[in-house]
C-alpha cells in the first residue's frame, strides 16, 4: 500500500514537472519570433521601447511565410451565403488555400450556422474552447470586449499589435489621430483590431433606405419622388388603389431600427439611446416618440402597413416587393440589383427607384441614422486567451492588410477552371463575364463564392466602384443621403467599462422586453396612445435614467479621449 | 445492515448469472450518465455570477441572488402564467385527441383504409419544426384564407393572426395537435391490439352494442396506458419547448406567448446572462419535478396505477 502511494507521488511529481517544462517551452516560443529565420536582434531589444521605436522595426517582422513550422490557427469567421452553397467551410476556397500557401499557416474555420441569431457564438464562449482568432464585436459579452480581456477570455494583444502589426499600423498612421482614437479604448488598449477599413469615397455614405418602383409611380401619375410624409401618404394611398400593400416592412428586425424610417422624421430612433442637444437620452422616453407612434399607428389603420409587419422577416418584405405585392420596401444598396432582376421576371416593366427618407418639411435635416458607413466598420477580430501562437495570429490578421492580400480577398483567384477578372491594358482591372454575366448565378452570389468579403482588410476601391457604378445603386445613394446626418447618434466607438456594461445589461434586460412589446402594441393600436405617459413612467421605474447616465459617462470619456 | 448486504448479494449474483444482459444495458447507462447526469452539475452556475473565463470553480458565489432577481422581475408572473396555460391547454385538448382517434380508427374494419389513414397521420410528425412553423406562418398571414375567415367571423379587418396575442395559444395548441396526434396514437393502437377478443365476444352475448363495447370494454382495457401517459404529460406540464415559441412569437404577442424557456433563451443565451438563465431554468425544472411526483402520488392513491 505504502509503496503504491509513493509510486503515485513520484508519477504525479513527474507529470507536474513535465507540464511546467512544457509551459515554459510554449511561453518561450511565443515570446520569441517563431522561426529563427529572420535575424532580429532588434526585435527583442526593442520590445521595451516606445511604440514609435517598435513600428520602425516591424517591416522586417511581417515577411512571408509567417511560419515554417507546422502551426495551425482556428478561425471563427464569416461564411457568406453564396459560399455556403458550394463549400462546407471557407478553408476549401481558393483564396484561403492561397493564404495557407503564402503564410505557411494551417487555417481551420469555425462558422456559425446560416441564419444564426448570435446564440452559436454565445454558446461557444460558454463552452470554454475557443478558436484562436474570433471575428465578432463581443457586443453581447457581459461587459463587452474589454471585459472579455479582463476576464481572460480574450488576449490583450496591444503589445503584440504594436510590435508585429506592420500593415495595420500603417493604415492607422495614414488615417491620422481620429482613426486611432476610434480603434483604441479609453485605457489605451486596442479595442478594434482586424476591422474593415473603407476607401475614402465610401466614408459617410448611407447604404440603405426606401425603394419603390418607378413604373408604379408612372402608373398612378406621381411625377415627383415623394420627400415629405404628406407626399409619402399620397403615394401610399395611390398604391392602396392598386390593391397592393403600400409598404412591406419588418418591424421586429434590425433594418427598421437602424434605418429609422419615419422615426427620423421626428428626430428619434426606433429603439435604443441617442443624443439630444448633446445629452444622451432614451428615444422611447421622448415626447416626439409619441408623435412617431401616432403616425405609425395611423399608417397601420389606413392599411399602408399590414399587420404582417410585426412578425415577418426582412427577407419576406423584400420578397413581396419583388413579387409585386408590395409597393415600397426598405432595401440595402447591395440588394437593389437582385430586387430589380427578380422583379423583372414577374413584371418586365419593374424598375426600382430610391426615395429620400420621409420628413415633416422638405428642408428638414434628419439626424438619427446609424446606417452611415464610417471608417472603420465594426466586427473586429480578437485573439483568444487560449491561443497557443498569439504572435502568428496577430501577424496573420496583419497579413490581411497587406496590399496584395487585400487584392486577393477582393478579387479572388483565377484558376484553370475559371477566370474571375482580367487586367486591362490601361492598368485597370475588371470582372469577366463569368462573374457578372453568368446565366446561372447572379453577381452577388458569384462574389460571395469567389471573393472573401469578411476578410477584406480594406474594401478595394476599384472593385467597389465597379459594382456601384450602375444606376440602380447610384440613384438611391444620392437620394438616401439627402439632408441627413448622424449628429444625434452616439458614436459606435464609445467604450464602456466592464462594470458599466454589466449594470446596463441587467437594467436593459427587462426594459427591452417591456418597451419592445409596448411600442408594437401602440403601433398596432392594441394599446391606446393615451397610455404613453404611463409607459414612460414605467420605464423610469425600471431605471432608464441610470442607463442614460452610464451612456453619458462613456460618451463623455470618448469626447475627452 | 444484513438486509442491504443480502440485496447487494442478489445484485452481484444476478450479474454473475446474466452478464450479457447487463452488458447490453451498459451503453444506455453510460449515455444517461454522460448526457443527462454529468451536465446537471452545470446547474451550480445558477448560484454563481458565472464568467466563462473563470469557470465553475472560480466564479463568484451569489447564493440565491439570481432567483430573487427572477421572482422580483416584472415578467415573473406573466411567464409562469403563460407557461402553465400553454401547456395546460395543450394537455386539455391535445391529450384526448390521440385516444379518440385510436378508438375511432379501431372501429374501422377495412384494414387497408386503416393503414393508409394511420400512415398519413404520422407524417406531420416527421416534418421539421422549422418547416411546420413556416407553414403556420404562411397560413396565418393577413391575406391568407384563414385570416379572412376569422375576419368574417369576428367582423374585424383581416389581420395577421400571429400578431394578435389573443390567438397565439390557439394557434400553438392546434398546430401541435395536428402535428402530433397521429404519432401519439401509436401507443394506444398497441394497447388496443392487446385487448382480449373474448371480452368483446362476452359483451356481445350480453347484448352490448359497438358504442357500449367501446365504453365498457375497450376504454377500461387501455386505461393503464392512458394513465401512465397522463402522468408523463403532467410531468412536462411546465416545460414548453422554446423552439416553437421563438419561431412563432414577436414582441407584440409577448403577453400570451412569452414563456419561461423562451425567456431563458433570450436572457441567458442571447444576452449572455448564463447564471440568470440557468436559475430560471432550474426553477422551471423543480416545478416539473413536483408536478410529476404529485401526479404519480394521486394516481397511485386513486387508480393503483403509477410510474413507481
Amino acid at each position: 500500500m505504502k509503496k503504491a502511494y509513493r509510486f503515485l507521488c513520484i508519477v504525479l511529481v513527474m507529470m507536474l514537472a513535465w507540464n511546467l517544462a512544457a509551459c515554459s517551452r510554449s511561453t518561450k516560443k511565443s515570446n520569441k519570433p517563431s522561426a529563427g529565420k529572420f535575424s532580429d536582434s532588434a526585435g527583442n531589444s526593442g520590445s521595451d521601447k516606445t511604440a514609435e521605436g517598435k513600428k520602425k522595426i516591424s517591416p522586417r517582422k511581417n515577411k512571408l511565410p509567417i511560419t515554417t513550422e507546422n502551426i495551425k490557427l482556428v478561425l471563427y469567421d464569416g461564411f457568406p451565403t453564396g459560399a455556403r452553397q458550394i463549400y462546407s467551410s471557407m478553408a476549401e476556397t481558393d483564396i484561403v488555400k492561397k493564404m495557407m500557401k503564402e503564410t505557411g499557416l494551417q487555417l481551420e474555420f469555425v462558422h456559425a450556422p446560416e441564419g444564426d441569431d448570435g446564440t452559436f457564438f454565445n454558446t461557444m464562449i460558454a463552452s470554454e474552447s475557443l478558436p484562436d482568432i474570433l471575428r465578432d464585436g463581443f457586443g453581447a459579452y457581459p461587459g463587452g470586449p474589454m471585459a472579455a480581456m479582463d476576464d481572460g477570455v480574450l488576449l490583450d494583444a496591444t503589445d503584440l499589435i504594436d510590435k508585429y502589426a506592420y500593415y495595420y499600423n500603417g493604415i492607422l498612421d495614414q488615417g491620422g489621430s481620429e482613426l486611432r482614437r476610434r480603434v483604441m479604448s479609453d485605457d489605451g488598449r486596442y479595442k478594434l483590431f482586424g476591422v474593415c477599413f473603407l476607401p475614402e469615397y465610401l466614408d459617410g455614405v448611407r447604404h440603405g433606405g426606401f425603394l419603390t418602383r418607378q413604373d408604379l409611380l408612372d402608373k398612378v401619375g406621381i411625377g415627383e419622388l415623394p420627400v415629405t410624409i404628406e407626399e409619402y401618404e399620397k403615394m401610399f394611398n395611390a398604391y392602396l388603389d392598386l390593391d397592393i400593400t403600400p409598404w412591406a416592412v419588418a418591424l421586429s428586425e434590425w433594418q427598421f431600427n437602424d434605418y429609422a424610417p419615419v422615426a427620423s422624421a421626428y428626430g428619434v430612433r426606433y429603439s435604443g439611446f441617442q443624443l439630444k442637444d448633446g445629452k444622451v437620452v432614451y428615444s422611447r422616453c421622448l415626447p416626439e416618440y409619441k408623435d412617431f407612434l401616432r403616425k405609425m399607428n395611423e399608417w397601420m389603420e389606413k392599411g399602408y402597413i399590414s399587420s404582417d409587419a410585426f412578425n415577418q422577416r426582412t427577407d419576406d418584405a423584400g420578397k413581396s416587393f419583388q413579387a409585386g405585392t408590395a409597393g415600397a420596401v426598405l432595401s440595402g444598396s447591395w440588394e437593389n440589383i437582385t430586387r430589380e432582376s427578380v422583379g423583372k421576371v414577374t413584371d418586365p416593366n419593374f424598375k426600382t427607384v430610391g426615395l429620400a427618407f420621409p420628413r415633416l418639411k422638405e428642408d428638414d435635416v434628419l439626424t438619427t441614422f446609424s446606417t452611415v458607413l464610417s471608417n472603420p466598420e465594426m466586427t473586429p477580430r480578437y485573439i483568444s486567451a487560449d491561443c497557443k501562437h498569439p504572435e502568428e495570429a496577430v501577424r496573420f490578421v496583419d497579413y490581411l492588410y497587406k496590399p496584395e492580400t487585400m487584392k486577393l480577398t477582393a478579387w479572388g483567384v483565377n484558376t484553370k477552371e475559371h477566370t474571375l477578372w482580367k487586367d486591362n491594358p490601361d492598368g485597370t482591372r475588371s470582372w469577366t463575364d463569368f462573374m457578372v454575366k453568368n446565366p446561372e448565378v447572379d453577381y452577388e452570389t458569384m462574389r460571395q463564392r469567389y471573393t472573401f468579403n469578411p476578410m477584406q482588410g480594406m474594401w478595394d476601391t476599384e472593385m467597389e466602384k465597379l459594382q456601384y457604378e450602375i444606376p440602380q445603386v447610384q440613384q438611391p445613394w444620392s437620394v438616401w443621403s439627402y439632408n441627413t446626418d448622424d449628429s444625434d447618434i452616439i458614436p459606435k466607438y464609445v467604450t464602456r467599462t466592464a462594470e458599466e456594461e454589466r449594470e446596463l445589461n441587467t437594467l436593459m434586460d427587462e426594459m427591452d422586453t417591456y418597451s419592445g412589446e409596448m411600442v408594437q402594441k401602440f403601433i398596432a393600436g392594441q394599446e391606446p396612445l393615451d397610455h404613453f405617459d404611463d409607459f414612460v413612467e414605467q420605464l423610469e421605474e425600471l431605471g432608464i435614467e441610470r442607463a442614460c447616465e452610464i451612456h453619458q459617462q462613456a460618451y463623455k470619456r470618448y469626447l475627452d479621449r | 445492515m444484513s438486509k442491504i448486504k443480502s440485496k447487494q448479494n442478489t445484485l452481484l449474483t444476478n450479474i454473475r448469472q446474466r452478464p450479457l444482459l447487463y452488458l447490453m444495458a451498459v451503453p444506455i447507462v453510460v449515455y444517461y450518465v454522460v448526457f443527462h447526469y454529468i451536465p446537471m452539475l452545470g446547474i451550480v452556475i445558477g448560484f454563481q455570477n458565472y464568467l466563462p473565463a473563470r469557470g465553475f470553480f472560480n466564479s463568484e458565489w451569489v447564493g440565491l441572488d439570481q432567483f430573487t432577481r427572477f421572482f422580483h422581475s416584472m415578467n415573473f408572473e406573466r411567464l409562469v402564467r403563460n407557461t402553465f396555460l400553454i401547456s395546460f391547454y395543450d394537455l386539455l385538448f391535445g391529450f384526448p385527441v390521440p385516444i379518440l382517434f385510436a378508438l375511432l380508427l379501431n372501429e374501422v374494419k377495412n384494414t387497408k383504409f386503416k393503414k393508409v389513414t394511420q400512415t398519413i397521420t404520422y407524417m406531420p410528425h416527421f416534418i421539421s419544426l422549422v418547416v411546420i412553423c413556416g407553414l403556420i406562418y404562411t397560413f396565418t398571414k393577413s391575406n391568407s384564407p384563414l385570416a379572412q375567415l376569422v375576419a368574417t367571423l369576428t367582423g374585424n379587418k383581416a389581420e395577421n393572426l400571429l400578431s394578435n396575442a389573443k390567438y397565439f395559444r390557439t394557434i400553438y395548441v392546434v398546430s401541435g395537435i395536428w402535428q402530433g396526434f397521429g404519432w401519439g396514437s401509436i401507443i394506444y393502437f398497441a394497447a388496443l391490439s392487446g385487448v382480449d377478443p373474448t371480452l368483446y365476444e362476452a359483451s356481445y352475448l350480453d347484448g352490448a352494442g359497438r358504442f357500449q363495447q367501446a365504453i365498457h370494454v375497450t376504454l377500461p382495457s387501455i386505461a393503464p396506458t392512458i394513465i401512465i401517459m397522463l402522468i408523463l404529460r403532467i410531468g412536462s406540464l411546465m416545460s414548453v419547448g422554446h423552439e416553437k415559441i421563438i419561431l412563432l412569437y414577436s414582441p407584440i404577442t409577448y403577453k400570451t406567448s412569452d414563456v419561461i424557456s423562451s425567456y431563458v433563451y433570450r436572457s441567458g443565451l442571447r444576452e449572455m446572462n448564463y447564471s440568470y438563465g440557468t436559475a430560471v431554468g432550474l426553477f422551471n425544472s423543480v416545478i416539473n419535478l413536483v408536478l410529476v411526483l404529485g401526479a404519480n402520488w394521486i394516481s397511485r392513491r386513486v387508480t393503483e396505477t403509477s410510474l413507481w
